[in-house]
């Protein structure tokens, strides 16, 4: 049997949850496990409830999960929240908690612990060292893991702590010792996206705060401390989107990226990239709407809003990672095809990838390519240069200011004439037009297929996009094993839509589901403008959270039923 | 005279705009300058201020209304030995983009801002600007707007701009100088340039603002603020030409102190590939 286990931390903002949980799961990875873990937190800097779940196993784990082995509650209200769960399964506690509550709560005075080594605030490593115990793992890899974490100083009361919540605890569940993987990195959603830009040669970063959006910025802001890539807080996501164009107008590969909100205001500056020609990555991590919505929580409620964002027509690539590594590759590509077809593509991401740490493989770096798409080789009299030159397939030799000193280069947000000048001309309002939709054909060549999951043409097949993936695969994983016969093709890469896949395999099967975080079924309305295509059933969740393997089993099996 | 800036282009500006005298000023500053046409960047908003890019042989970007300032600057940050100039509109760059002229100049990068103002939306067929005098009648606003007006200027002071001018493209010589003293200034060099719209601003024509302007003299003393806000002041009467305000500030790469700023053609990022990939170890 494959031991997985999965460990609720649920406790109130400003208590050190995060650091704690980060340190824990370091740990995990440190001891050889392969570790999952997910956020859920408030739109607050204080009070309320905020959790984390760590699902570790010795094998590699794609989502998180409903089913918890232990608890360990911060506080008061986090004992409340879980009650439900107080049957079941065992929690973790400070003794100054201890009340009436299910039969095994475990409670010491970690407090005290932690106050004795130095700083009341080193609770939560007295809690990890306890859990360590119960598990029967090697303290030294946690405190190992607290050094790395902390500065001398901090580290040296959190080790304290640590070893004192060890030797209070007892051995619960021996878990063996496993072998470190080497060869893997342990990153969320969004720092695999901030990894990925950078190595595609992103040099230029410019964005407004806003959640689930924030950490790429935090991320890349600690690369530009030491590496080429400068990262700019913009006074508002017009700006930022404007800046980046700029930036990228000066031949640099720029991002901006941004959350729904922030996603409205850039709306003409898309419409900007796509005239002019501009490449631009914009990366739009959901959080459900409208409006401020529901700050920081999930959805993919914006994919139909991305599709036609900003006036008339213009090509576009949309693109949403299914998970981490996903993050990376999709970034690379992202960069790529905005200067190969001069256009903005979107990364869409959400606050559950934003936040959802996972250790994968690290990357061959000979895998992945970064070409120059500009044009390095003109020779032509001077000032005679055409930034929209007509051409065969749409694409017109870029240049950026200074790159040839014998001519200049003019990008314009009116319909223009092959040299980028204002025109009011019949003629280039339908060459143009035709120019810039070559793209979008042409751009399809590079698309990838939506991934197959389980055996196809099996009775049902299920839709799914995005972050979804880890959960969706875990499911039909599950529903296969009961019984039922079902498969799935899930979609990274969203516009122009792939449909080959959806062609081939949806003719033989009988019966269709989506299964989406949004209200209408984003991917289903789309699958039915591309191909005509109709979902029979749609499983949808639109709470804020990311719906489990187990719920999304349920729902598909009561479809089913 | 025959400029390497000359671009043969249709303008289309209405006969007798004042926006000639800005191009004229402008062609004459970048002769100047000795700059290559390749070396310098015009960006641009929309309105009658954002063709200008079309009317001179250098780099342009004409974006969207408002947003000149936010493409020039990232331009300028990932491109900084281009000569970036923008061109903005009283209603492109006071109303529609005000937020970006507050922070572009706490920002200071090292750009010229020329704004066209002509105290009236031209191209949208005349309603009032930020800048139009209170009562300024159009057809959107027919017993007179009642809106106070701006004083750019006065912002800009506030904000502590170490560059303000005013010009006049019924003076082009002059404005010529001032647009060579901004190119020289390092840091963001702001220009107000009275423009007379000869078709839908019949209060402030060219006679109106030549009966007013006179140019500051060499006893004008910049670096003082209480001459510069006595100056900023003026309007009805008399309306003072030339750089009101300057002072030396730390441009945006001062402050940034960027240990490795990023280069249109610096290397592949490869090189960086297991430093960065040890971060997530
Ligand atoms: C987002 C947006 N809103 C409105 C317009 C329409 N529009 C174009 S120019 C302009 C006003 C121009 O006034 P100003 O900036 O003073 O320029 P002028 O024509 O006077 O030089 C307006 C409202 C637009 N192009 N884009
Ligand atoms: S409308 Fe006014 S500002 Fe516009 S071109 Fe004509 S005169 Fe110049
Ligand atoms: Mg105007």
């Amino acid at each position: 049997m494959t031991i997985i286990k999965n460990i609720l931390i649920s406790g109130a903002a400003g208590q050190g949850i995060d650091t704690a949980a980060v340190i824990f799961e370091d740990a995990l990875f440190a001891a050889g496990y392969h570790v999952f873990s997910n956020k859920d937190y408030m739109s607050r800097v204080r009070g309320g409830n905020n959790f984390v779940q760590i699902r570790f196993s010795e094998n590699e784990l794609h989502s998180h999960s409903d089913i918890l082995d232990l608890c360990i509650a911060l506080d008061e209200e986090a004992l409340t929240i879980n009650k439900d769960l107080s049957s079941s399964i065992p929690f973790v506690a400070d003794k100054s908690l201890e009340k009436e509550h299910g039969n095994h709560l475990y409670s010491e005075d970690f407090r005290t612990m932690a106050k004795d080594s130095g700083s009341e605030k080193a609770f939560t490593s007295a809690i990890s060292g306890y859990v360590w115990k119960y598990f029967g793992l090697d303290i030294q890899i946690l405190k190992d893991t607290i050094n790395k974490n902390f500065n001398e100083k901090l580290a040296d009361i959190n080790v304290k702590a640590a070893q004192k919540g060890f030797d209070a605890g007892q051995i619960k569940e021996a878990l063996s010792p496993k072998q470190k993987h080497d060869d893997h990195i342990f990153i969320n959603g969004n720092q695999a996206l901030a990894f990925g830009s950078f190595m595609a040669g992103c040099k230029f970063y410019c964005a407004y705060p806003m959640t689930p959006s924030t950490s790429v910025m935090n991320e890349l802001a600690k690369y530009a401390q030491t590496y080429p890539i400068i990262v700019e807080q913009a006074e508002d996501e017009i700006a930022a989107i404007n800046m980046a164009i700029g930036s990228s107008f000066a031949g640099v590969r720029s991002m901006t990226g941004t959350s729904g909100g922030g996603l409205s205001l850039m709306v003409e500056g898309i419409g900007l990239s796509g005239i002019s020609e501009t490449p631009l990555v914009i990366i739009n991590a959901m959080r459900p709407g409208p409006a401020t919505g529901f700050a920081t929580r999930t959805a993919q409620g914006d994919l139909s809003f991305i599709l036609t964002a900003s006036q008339g027509e213009f090509p576009r690539v949309v693109l949403a990672p299914k998970d981490q590594a996903d993050c990376f590759r999709i970034s690379l590509r992202a960069f790529e095809l905005a200067d190969k077809y001069q256009l903005p593509v979107f990364i869409l991401t959400d606050q559950f990838l934003a936040d959802a740490r996972k250790n994968i493989k690290e990357f061959d770096p000979e895998e992945y390519i970064v070409s120059s798409y500009l044009a390095d080789d003109l020779n032509m009299d001077d000032y005679t240069y055409q930034r929209y030159k007509l051409t065969e397939n749409g694409i017109s030799p870029r240049i950026y200011p200074g790159q040839y000193d014998n001519q200049v280069v003019l990008h314009d947000s009116y319909e223009h004439d092959e040299r980028g000048h204002d025109t009011e001309s019949a003629y280039y309002g339908t060459a143009m037009m035709d120019k810039r939709m070559k793209k979008e054909e042409l751009v399809k060549d590079d698309l990838i297929e939506p991934e197959l999951l389980g055996v196809p043409y099996a009775g049902t097949m299920i839709l799914s996009w995005g972050s979804s993936y880890g959960a969706v695969k875990e499911a039909i994983e599950r529903l296969n094993e009961g019984g039922f016969s079902v498969f799935g093709l899930h979609f990274s890469d969203l516009w122009p839509l792939p449909v080959k896949n959806l062609k081939k395999f949806c003719a033989k099967s009988q019966h269709l589901i989506t299964v989406e975080h949004n209200y209408t079924g984003q991917l289903a309305k789309l699958v039915k403008q591309e191909t005509g295509i109709s979902v029979t059933d749609k499983v949808l969740g639109y709470d804020g959270r990311q719906m489990s393997p187990e719920t999304i089993y349920a729902k598909i099996k009561e479809v089913l039923s | 005279m025959s400029s390497v800036f000359d671009h043969n282009f249709e303008i289309q500006w209405c006969p007798g705009c004042g926006n000639f005298g800005i191009l004229k000023a402008l062609k004459a500053a970048l002769d100047k300058s000795g700059k290559n046409p390749s070396d310098v960047s015009v960006v641009s908003g929309i309105g009658q201020s954002g063709k200008t890019p079309h009317y001179v042989n250098t780099n342009g970007f004409n974006g969207l209304h408002g947003r000149a300032l936010p493409v020039a600057s990232g331009l300028k940050i990932s491109n900084p030995e281009q000569l970036v100039i923008v061109h903005g509109g009283d209603g492109d760059g006071y109303g529609e983009g005000g937020n970006h002229f507050i922070h572009g100049i706490r920002r200071n990068l090292d750009l010229n801002y020329f704004v066209h103002n002509n105290q009236i939306y031209g191209l949208t067929k005349g309603q009032a600007s930020p800048t139009s005098s209170l009562g300024t009648a159009s057809g959107i606003q027919p017993s007179g707007t009642i809106m106070e007006p701006i004083n750019p200027l006065k912002l800009a002071m506030s904000l502590d701009c170490g560059f303000i001018a005013r010009g006049f493209s019924g003076e082009p010589a002059h404005l010529t100088e001032l647009m060579l003293e901004a190119f020289a200034y390092k840091g963001f060099a702001y220009i107000d340039i009275l423009q007379p719209c000869v078709v839908f601003n019949k209060v402030n024509t060219y006679s109106w603002y030549k009966e007013r302007a006179y140019k500051l003299d060499s006893n004008y003393d910049f670096s003082s603020k209480a001459s510069a806000l006595e100056k900023m002041e003026e309007w009805d009467e008399q309306i003072p030409l030339g750089v009101i305000y300057k002072k030396e500030k730390p441009e945006y790469f001062e402050k940034a102190s960027l240990t490795n700023p990023p280069k249109v053609q610096s290397s592949d990022h490869k090189q960086y590939w297991n430093e960065i990939l040890s971060l997530y170890k």
